[in-house]
């Protein structure tokens, strides 16, 4: 892995072209060669924490020390990745955010020091925003598809951008560990249902298959994120900083959707706050509505009680539901061209 | 960042380029044998070794009409499921390794046991090992679903001789017992195991044409298999072999009650959920299993001690009567209380015997109509009600209902208590739920 990382920055020093995030712009394999130079242009330039307005901080559990509150602060090896710039910044320490406080493991972030609270999300909270992945079936073709045709094949009748993701190689483990690590934040979660999530095997690479015409021969990327006519996509290796790979797909979404996605995305996630709340306590009712069913009958007091709390808290759950649907459905796709 | 010197940039960039472009892909490991997964190492799939170890075959083999094992590796990648094929089933297991230092003693012991057995006929095996390898692992389970369909033949009195060969003819008469010679089906039952549920889902979506978000028993159709399906990361428990054990035993339950005397139509599911359950918790009790409902997601509480709320739901009057219960055909209207009823309800009926049980599946299997499907829920469970009246005696659901509550409350279920508090022990671990079709 260490080898692959060097040659990723030695690359990029020796020909300057992205190799990490690279930008596929229709009309085959794209690459460092495609048609034009689109998002990667501006990234990188400057602090890429200034140049785009950095989106709120991600939630994670502070037992977990694989995750930095900053994103993208956490990097293997001292890798060097760029973050998908077409230009390396030489002389900072890759992802760090000039001011924030550089994070310790289990230290939660900015808050100050005391007791340790627990970030964690409750399971039914977690279930809420799912990532809805789309496990497209492998079209009959006699050749590998052209970009655009794979991208059509993946879209469907969706056409919402897409977030597609290729299951990594065993060498390509610990980019597919970060790609992972990367789905699982929550932003990245509540975002994710205004793409078209899909999910291709590592198989879908090899030069036979018929999606392989989606992925540079030599350095395919393990996600990629494309509008959903196939004209501009950004590709991710796992090496980019967090704040890169957001800002492509915010900057994807402002192509797709009128509205304000990022007011929309910051809504919904105070909106997961109230689940958190809400969620664990509707369960625990339902277990103690049956706990008094079975002591003292579905008539005792202790029943009829519980069962008015869960019908409080359902109410509340559902009046949630229909504002989160009301903000996630303000965010319209445009009109296609 | 990393200054080299120009020769040492050329000979990282070759290298690395040269690699990639070399990049030996796991088919291709698998092809050229170098990949362990790929091969058993206790039978080397030798045909000899094979056979004496009781499989049929280690692949590759049809799993459904138009694919099998094949193509299933060509999607996910070859070598991720270690195909056996047994007497009576198709199993594809891609289970991590299991270090047995971690679990409990019973578990621990349990599985010795299975592996001693496992080692009279395949000798490469150790049964002191520490670590179960995945090809071990399936092994295990080649055995333990085995024996589950050994304990089915079991309740129902019939042995595999006493099934037809594979048919699609359909004779009314109580002889006749299905359409093939697994239990009535045609095919083998078929298992498969993920350890993700993105290999899972592929291969649904690919070959059964149906996104499969959770566990899931599957009917490939006329004259084929009835299959579960389960992926490792559908529930966070099933990492623990024995939660995983009782999750496959649970759903292996349905498939047999289904596929008996050949899956012509739907039953009632009361049964078969207070089989599945009894079985799965003679497993391990500390592991109750729940279907997914169509509209929402399955319980997943942990209480197991179920014996002292059934008493509860009972002196109150508060279970579910039979009579509602008895005319469910899904798992939708299902909730705690009803899984905990009718495992109590399907115990009582236990005490009866294993031949009342046979005698009540025969009938309750009895083919209503020539072909396949439900055409008629009204008909089912009219042939319900004639099933347990030959079977048991109860006249109507009342008084089973009333048979079962005396019961509870004397013997308060004291052979379901017993069951249960053998198997008590400190327990931490979450449980887990069940699957859906």
């Amino acid at each position: 892995m260490k080898l692959l990382i060097l040659t990723a920055t030695v690359a990029t020093l020796a020909t300057g072209a992205a190799l990490n995030a690279q930008a596929y712009y229709g009309g085959g394999r794209g690459g460092g060669g495609g048609r034009g130079s689109g998002p990667s242009g501006e990234l990188g330039a400057g602090n890429p924490g200034e140049a785009f307005p950095r989106p709120p901080r991600p939630v994670w559990n502070p037992a977990d020390t694989t995750r930095d509150p900053t994103p993208g602060a956490h990097q293997p090896g001292g890798a060097q990745s760029s973050g998908g710039s077409a230009t390396a910044l030489p002389g900072r320490a890759p992802g760090h955010v000039p001011g924030a406080p550089t994070p310790q493991p289990g230290t939660p972030g900015l808050v100050p020091a005391g007791a340790p609270m627990d970030f964690t999300r409750a399971a039914a909270t977690l279930r809420q925003i799912e990532i809805d992945w789309v496990f497209p079936v492998t079209p009959k073709a006699a050749q590998p598809l052209a970009w655009e045709r794979a991208i059509a094949a993946l879209a469907g009748t969706d056409r919402r951008p897409l977030l597609v993701r290729r299951h990594g190689h065993e060498v390509e483990a610990a980019g597919d560990r970060r790609i992972a690590d990367l789905l699982d934040q929550e932003e990245m979660r509540v975002m994710s249902r205004f793409f078209r999530c899909v999910d291709l095997a590592d198989t879908s690479r090899h030069p036979e298959h018929p999606f392989s015409g989606l992925f540079h021969p030599e350095r395919p990327p393990l996600c990629f994120v494309s509008d959903a006519n196939s004209e501009v996509a950004v590709g991710f290796s796992g090496y980019e900083t967090a704040a890169d790979v957001y800002r492509a797909l915010y900057e994807t979404l402002a192509r797709a959707y009128e509205g304000d996605a990022d007011r929309v995305v910051r809504g919904l996630r105070r909106g997961i706050e109230d689940f958190d709340r809400l969620l664990p306590r509707e369960e625990e009712l339902v277990r103690l509505v049956d706990d008094a069913v079975a002591e003292g009958g579905p008539d005792s007091p202790a029943a009829k009680k519980q069962r008015q709390r869960l019908d409080e808290i359902r109410k509340e759950l559902a009046a949630l539901r229909a504002r989160q649907t009301a903000l996630s459905d303000s965010l319209k796709l445009r009109a296609a061209d | 960042m990393f200054h080299l010197p120009a020769r040492s940039l050329t000979v990282l960039l070759c290298a690395t380029l040269g690699s990639t472009a070399q990049e030996p892909s796991i088919a291709a490991r698998a092809a050229s044998g170098t990949d362990s997964r790929a091969v058993d190492p206790y039978t080397k799939g030798k045909s000899a070794d094979l056979e004496r170890a009781g499989y049929s075959g280690a692949g590759p083999f049809a799993l459904g009409g138009h694919h099998g094992t094949e193509e299933v590796d060509a999607l996910i990648g070859a070598g991720k499921l270690c195909w056996l094929e047994t007497r009576h089933f198709r199993l594809g297991i891609d289970l991590p390794p299991l270090d047995l230092g971690v679990a409990d003693k019973r578990a621990r012991e349990r599985i010795r046991a299975e592996l001693r057995d496992l080692a009279a006929v395949m000798p490469a095996i150790d049964p002191e090992t520490r670590t179960l390898d995945p090809w071990l692992r399936a092994h295990l389970y080649a055995l333990r679903c085995e024996r589950a369909y050994a304990g089915f033949q079991g309740v129902i009195g019939r042995s595999d001789p006493a099934f037809p060969p594979p048919n699609l003819t359909v004779r009314f008469d109580d002889e006749w017992l299905g359409l093939g010679p697994y239990l009535g089906q045609p095919a083998k039952y078929v298992v498969l195991v993920f350890r993700e549920s993105t290999d899972l889902r592929r291969y649904a979506n690919q070959y059964l044409g149906s996104d499969m978000r959770w566990p899931q028993r599957y009917d490939l159709g006329r004259g084929q298999a009835l299959m579960f399906l389960t992926a490792l990361d559908f529930e966070g428990n099933l990492h623990d072999d024995t939660a995983l054990h009782c999750h496959v035993a649970f759903s292996l339950v349905h498939n047999f009650c289904d596929g008996f005397r050949g899956y012509l139509f739907e039953t009632p599911v009361w049964f078969k959920c207070g089989y599945a359950q009894a079985v799965a918790r003679r497993i391990d009790p500390h592991h109750p299993q729940y279907d997914r409902p169509p509209d929402r997601r399955a319980d997943g509480r942990t209480d197991w001690d179920w014996s002292p709320r059934v008493r509860g739901l009972v002196e109150h009057d508060a279970a579910r009567p039979f009579a509602e219960m008895a005319t469910w055909r899904d798992y939708g209207p299902f909730h705690f209380h009803d899984y905990v009823v009718a495992w109590s309800r399907v115990e009582f009926l236990m005490t009866k015997g294993d031949a009342a049980l046979a005698r009540y599946l025969h009938r309750m299997k009895a083919p209503l109509w020539r072909g396949f499907g439900t055409q008629d829920w009204t008909a089912v469970l009219a042939q319900q009600d004639r099933a347990l009246r030959e079977a048991f005696g109860f006249d109507d659901p009342t008084t089973l209902d009333r048979a079962w509550a005396e019961w509870v409350g004397e013997d308060g279920g004291k052979s379901a208590r017993q069951s249960t508090e053998k198997a008590r022990r400190p327990r931490s671990s979450p449980q887990t739920r069940g699957a859906d079709r």
